[in-house]
């Protein structure tokens, strides 16, 4: 809480002390402890790096039998933890209970790497990875309390599809290789994870656990604007043809996202969940665009602008300030590439430097005064776990 | 369903699926015939990354390999796998199989592993060993050492996957990737 610009209305007669105080009192009781949340963020990732390295250090003095005993009494030990005393910590201290889950999971995570040594195993990453969202998924699911254990279950669902994606088209990014129908499926499997931020958008107003289902439907939205924007990037290079990046893949991106954002904006009926639901579509239809103008530098570089000129639209009319400033600067960011992209030549001379120079900051100026003028006002985050 | 029994079972899920994992593991690590393959270092310069030695099988008697696939016009493939021929664990040499009856009569089937540059079905190429930290610099020296051929006995499954089980070496007879019998 900020005391200087407490202090400061005080003085200006805006606020009595005794609000000053009823302030100060319901800050107290109801702070997000952010530094705290980020220490207990390090000091879980710390524990879960470190038991990883432990597993990797391969003691051979103790034998492969006892060392995975103990690391399955190890999880047993806090899963019982979690089963004893978890809906006490969910209520006392929900923070407490979300960095045990976390440790808890990336424990379950490094028994498939302890077997794999002990064993003498080895099979595809995606594999043990997959597994593992099975196995931990629905936990994770029902008890998750913030963005911890949402960004664990997010990160290992995107990364698992890819790396079965790599493991079962090693051409994966040559455009022109691979058969049809392996490429369809591969689409398919690497767009799924857009379907948890419908799951999560319709759980975010009917759970408890608001704070969690928010992170994970902002983790599937981020995934969907973040691979759209860089299939747009990517048809400014080069034209598509088939594989990964053809018409069919595509199509079926467009129609996942489609799906995805019809379904937030149905579960969802604020001006938030209409913005998400029409942003997520709009992904979808970027990439379908996105074929059609591959090839064309000046096409794709419009078909950018036009997409994040929408996300901005949408962050206006959802309030969201921060993603409005993010989309602001990417567009004046493709504005001022675009201009070298068309004018290569502009570096060459000197008056083309200056001419250079001169747009860069009429860009960046123009930028940084939409931004501040239009930019929704900032708005009181819910509180992160309860 | 009652939301505390729902979170019993999600806790007593990935308990139970771990124990299962280490349970199969553990039966299927049991069973198979153990063979002896020559391998090489497959990047000289990154033979150890942490505490597990990569290294690329030399299968007797098949043309295969990384190499080979980028230069010749068309590298062999293995949809069928091949058969293993010699006396466990002594290889002589690998038989590409033709057909799904060939391999049906084969005892020793070594399944495809793999898809080479081509995108064709290929041998298993690649194979990765967790060593001890302390035996990583001797094991390092022996597999550059050119007088030394590194042998990899591994376990041979019915399903024709193999796992390695440990790196010996034996005295370089021949040039290069023939096999020392």
């Amino acid at each position: 809480m900020n005391e200087r610009k407490l202090r400061a209305w005080q003085d200006a007669g805006l606020i009595d002390a005794d609000a000053a105080a009823r302030i100060r009192a319901w800050e107290a009781g109801h702070a997000r402890p952010l530094a705290l949340w980020a220490a207990i963020g390090v000091g879980a990732l710390a524990i879960g790096l470190g038991v990883i390295s432990l597993v990797a250090a391969n003691w051979e003095a103790v034998p492969a039998m006892v060392r995975l005993a103990i690391h399955l009494a190890l999880l047993a030990a806090l899963g019982g933890f979690i089963a004893a005393r978890g809906e006490a910590l969910e209520c006392a201290q929900p923070w407490g209970l979300e960095a045990i889950l976390f440790v808890f999971a990336v424990l379950g995570m490094t028994f498939f790497g302890h077997l794999g040594q002990a064993y003498q195993t080895s099979s595809p990453l995606w594999q043990p990875l997959a597994l593992w969202v099975a196995l931990f998924g629905p936990l994770l699911l029902l008890r998750g309390q913030s963005w911890l254990t949402a960004a664990l279950l997010f990160v290992t669902v995107v990364y698992a599809v890819w790396d079965h994606a790599a493991a079962a088209e090693p051409r994966l990014l040559d455009n022109r290789a691979g058969e049809g129908l392996m490429s369809a499926r591969l689409a398919l499997v690497t767009a799924a994870p857009l379907l948890l931020a419908p799951l999560a958008a319709w759980l975010r107003e009917r759970s408890p656990r608001e704070a969690f289902w928010k992170r994970l439907e902002q983790l599937a939205f981020a995934y969907a604007v973040g691979a759209a924007s860089l299939i747009v990037i990517a048809a400014g290079i080069e034209r598509f043809d088939g594989g990964l990046m053809g018409l069919a893949a595509q199509t079926e991106r467009g129609g996942l996202a489609l799906a995805a954002g019809a379904l937030i904006a149905w579960a969802r009926r604020t001006p938030s969940g209409a913005a998400t639901g029409l942003v997520m579509a709009g992904s979808g239809l970027a990439c379908v665009l996105a074929w059609l103008v591959s090839g064309s530098a000046l096409a794709a570089g419009l078909l950018f602008l036009v997409l994040w000129a929408g996300i901005a639209a949408a962050a206006l009319h959802a309030g969201w300030r921060g993603v409005f400033q993010l989309a602001v600067a990417a567009v004046a960011l493709r504005l001022i590439v675009l201009s070298f992209e068309l004018a290569s030549d502009l570096l060459t001379s000197g008056v083309g430097l200056i001419l250079a120079g001169a747009l860069v900051l009429a860009v960046a100026w123009l930028a940084l005064r939409v931004s501040r003028a239009l930019a929704p006002p900032r708005t009181p985050e819910p509180e992160e776990a309860r | 369903m009652n939301p505390r029994l729902a979170a019993l079972l999600a806790l007593i899920l990935p308990l139970a699926g771990l124990a299962a994992l280490w349970a199969t593991t553990e039966r299927w690590h049991r069973q198979g015939t153990d063979w002896l393959v020559p391998v090489e270092g497959y990047d000289p310069r990154d033979l150890l990354r942490g505490h597990y030695i990569e290294f690329t099988y030399v299968w007797p008697g098949a043309a295969q390999g990384d190499l080979a696939a980028r230069v010749g016009p068309q590298p062999p493939a293995f949809p069928f796998g091949a058969c293993l021929r010699g006396t466990p664990p002594g290889l002589v040499r690998v038989e590409r199989l033709e057909s799904a009856a060939a391999r049906a009569d084969c005892a020793q089937f070594l399944a495809a592993g793999e898809v080479n540059f081509a995108g064709a079905p290929d041998l298993p190429r690649r194979g990765r060993l967790y060593i001890p930290q302390a035996a990583a610099g001797g094991l390092e020296r022996q597999l550059a050492d050119p007088a030394r051929q590194g042998m990899v006995r591994l376990r041979l499954r019915a399903d024709g996957t193999v796992t390695p089980l440990a790196l010996t070496f034996v005295p370089r007879r021949s040039p290069a990737s023939a096999p020392p019998e």
